[in-house]
């Protein structure tokens, strides 16, 4: 059994595949391969749209979702997460989608099931399925993505998005350059700078990123006012340049990314939500039904 | 009985002489020694047994079964020696807590125990280090969470109880923030991580306390080769500090971590790749004054859990012997002199012992034959599945 964890799961095939059903898909239609098919969600940490993303997705497939809400601490009542993970495989479910504040959870996990098991973001980490997404909202906007100049602005080092795109994109050939104060970007051989501006006149796109603070043990900055004051992406800084904007979303507004950039047409963040549906239909098709 | 054909190694060097052992000391040492009982250990060497100052026990947790167990399963490692951490549960740092652990090493079979106290209470005030050292503690421990006004009495004690130091350098503030460290496969992982900065500026930071106060500061299972730089700096001019590293730090990088590997979840964090190597070389140089096992067993329920929510620490013990010989000596890293001197006489020294040598009226001691190989069996270990070589029997 196939499972996602981290994007480099897929070969570079396997993601074309994955992108060509998704664009398939994007007629609205429903293909209910999955029936009878049972898919968990166990969300250790709160998500809204990724959960209902997957949600929508798995039932245009027409799979059957059992929610399973687990508190943080029932882990920490003397069950390991190899016992959990096969409890839940016990049942005889075909994939379990998987969320946690920590890294690696869903590679433990994997470790010790039948049924596939399908990040939907771990800590820092991975979220493979967001990553799947942007990189099929950008291969929609530019054909390719080879030789496109990205800029991921924020807090990179705690952001399991810039993580997992990182790997995909460049590993389609995009560029990818980092952004961000110094305390916010990882130890990476991209280029990185702590100035938009250095790079603003060269990209093709930006992706935004929510800054973590739920993920900072420490201060790491004295306010998001004063995080803003050099990384929100406004109107002014991108004037009036033919380059869009991505954002996984949650949008923090006026922090990550002004109001009126919000409401301009260079900003794909709405169409990144509609791709989700269709990339994570095109992930559990490929996991569970088998090409 | 007399053991023939063994080389004999101790901090002298190598030789081959027939050693008589009786009731465990022994009582002659010289060629063609006869006796009704002779072990002819051709291939073998005798060696004096090991000394760890850098033991835990299962889960941390203080308790006669605990320490009965590590008795045993240091003595199968060839370690004859070993002092307990002292952030047990409960903690090393006050007198019930150090006569209910002195009154569980009457009658231990295995290795010889010894118990090391905090200096530091919970709230990171002084323990009674007078009272303490008096019930019979080897040696006083202290982190460097420990403030300056706090670390400064504490020199003071050591200065008046002419003890070593034993010196954990890590910084409070930086160690809770992180679990592995900071480094390329932190940032790979999504796990937070901990800068090299928080032992380096706490050696630092005590080296001039230790040159101050003109005490012994040992820094315990040093993990960062600029520590061990400033170390031996600080040695060329004079001040009284060395340092232990373990024997994973010298054969393990933090890309051990990947998969979430929690085995390699260790205190000190392993170091990169490239820091490795340099402690390999520091070791190769000399400036590196003793080894350990650095054993800190853990259980399932504390380890198969989230990488961030897993315990530190890894089992090593009970293959001490094979290990420093296999990594080390088998090699070429160092001879078997140099590990006699790294993992037997420094550590017995620091707990103002003296050990390492082969002669009349000496005790503890083993015979290690370097011929024989296995494969290690141990989920918790970081050498399972890996080969080697050594068997350890205690005379």
């Amino acid at each position: 059994m196939r499972h996602l964890i981290r994007t480099d799961d897929f070969t570079t095939d396997e993601v074309k595949t994955i992108l060509a059903t998704a664009k398939s898909y994007s007629d609205g239609r429903f293909d209910r391969i999955l029936q009878d098919k049972i898919i968990i969600t166990l969300f250790f940490e709160n998500s809204t749209r990724t959960r209902s993303s997957f949600e929508i997705a798995a039932k245009r497939l027409g799979a059957e979702m059992v929610h399973l809400d687990v508190s943080k601490s029932s882990t920490k009542k003397g069950e390991t997460l190899v016992d959990t993970a096969m409890n839940l495989d016990a049942m005889g479910p075909h994939a379990i989608i998987v969320r946690h504040e920590n890294a690696g959870v869903p590679k433990i996990l994997s470790n010790h099931t039948r049924a596939s098991i399908i990040n939907a973001g771990d800590g820092a980490h991975a979220h493979p399925t967001q990553a799947l997404l942007d990189l099929y909202t950008l291969t929609e906007h530019f054909g390719d993505v080879k030789g496109k100049k990205i800029a991921i602005v924020g807090d990179i080092k705690n952001s399991r998005v810039a993580n997992s795109n990182m790997e995909l994109l460049t590993r389609f050939g995009a560029e990818v350059v980092l952004v961000g104060p110094p305390q916010f970007l990882p130890k990476t051989p991209l280029y990185t700078t702590n100035n938009i501006r250095d790079v603003i006149d060269s990209v093709d796109a930006i992706m935004s990123l929510r800054t973590q603070t739920e993920r900072h043990s420490s201060q790491n900055y004295a306010s998001l006012k004063d995080y803003a004051s050099d990384f929100c992406i406004t109107t002014e800084v991108l004037g009036d340049r033919d380059v869009i904007l991505l954002h996984p979303g949650p949008v923090h507004r006026n922090i990550d990314i002004c109001d009126a950039l919000l409401a301009d047409e260079r900003c794909k963040v709405l169409e990144q939500v509609s791709n989700g549906v269709l990339v994570r239909m095109a992930v559990l098709k490929q996991l569970i039904y088998g090409i | 009985m007399v053991v023939t054909n063994a080389v004999v190694c101790d901090i002298h060097g190598e030789r081959r002489v027939d050693v008589r052992i009786e009731d465990g000391i022994i009582t002659e040492i010289g060629e063609g020694l006869q006796d009704a009982h002779i072990i002819d250990a051709k291939g073998a060497f005798l060696l004096p047994q090991l000394v760890d100052t850098n033991v835990s026990l299962h889960d941390d947790v203080l308790s006669s079964k605990n320490i009965k167990e590590i008795a045993k399963n240091a003595l199968k490692g060839g370690v004859g020696h070993i002092v307990i951490n002292p952030l047990t549960t409960p903690a090393l740092d006050n007198e019930v807590v150090i006569e209910y652990a002195q009154n569980s090493l009457h009658e231990l079979s295995g290795a010889k125990v010894d118990l090391m106290i905090n200096t530091l209470k919970e709230d990171a005030s002084l323990s009674n280090i007078a009272i303490l050292l008096k019930k019979g503690a080897v040696a006083p421990y202290m982190s460097t969470i420990a403030k300056n006004n706090i670390a400064i009495k504490i020199a003071e004690y050591v200065k008046m109880y002419d003890v070593t130091l034993f010196c954990k350098a890590e910084d409070n503030s930086l160690i809770n923030s992180g679990v592995m460290l900071e480094g390329d496969m932190s940032s790979r992982l999504g796990v937070p991580g901990i800068p090299d900065l928080s032992e380096v500026l706490h050696v630092s930071r005590m080296i001039e306390i230790a040159r101050h106060f003109k005490i012994r500061i040992l820094f315990k299972a040093i993990a960062s080769p600029r520590s061990i730089y400033l170390i031996d700096k600080a040695k060329s001019e004079g001040v009284d500090v060395a340092c232990e590293v373990s024997i994973h730090h010298l054969f393990n990088a933090d890309s051990a971590c990947e998969n979430f590997n929690t085995v390699a979840k260790l205190n000190p964090p392993l170091a990169c790749e490239k820091d490795m190597l340099e402690l390999r070389q520091a070791l190769r140089e000399g400036k590196i004054d003793m080894l350990t096992s650095l054993h800190q067993p853990k259980s399932p329920v504390n380890k198969e859990v989230a990488f961030y929510d897993a315990a530190y620490g890894c089992d090593a013990i009970a293959d001490t012997m094979a290990l420093y010989y296999t990594k080390l000596v088998k090699s070429g890293l160092i001879t078997m002199k140099e590990l006699v001197r790294l993992a037997v006489q420094n550590p017995a020294a620091a707990i103002g012992m003296q050990a390492g040598e082969i002669a009349v009226g000496k005790t503890a001691l083993m015979l290690f034959n370097p011929h024989e190989k296995r494969v290690v069996n141990n989920p918790n270990s970081l050498y399972n599945h890996q080969e080697l070589y050594g068997e350890v029997t205690i005379l």
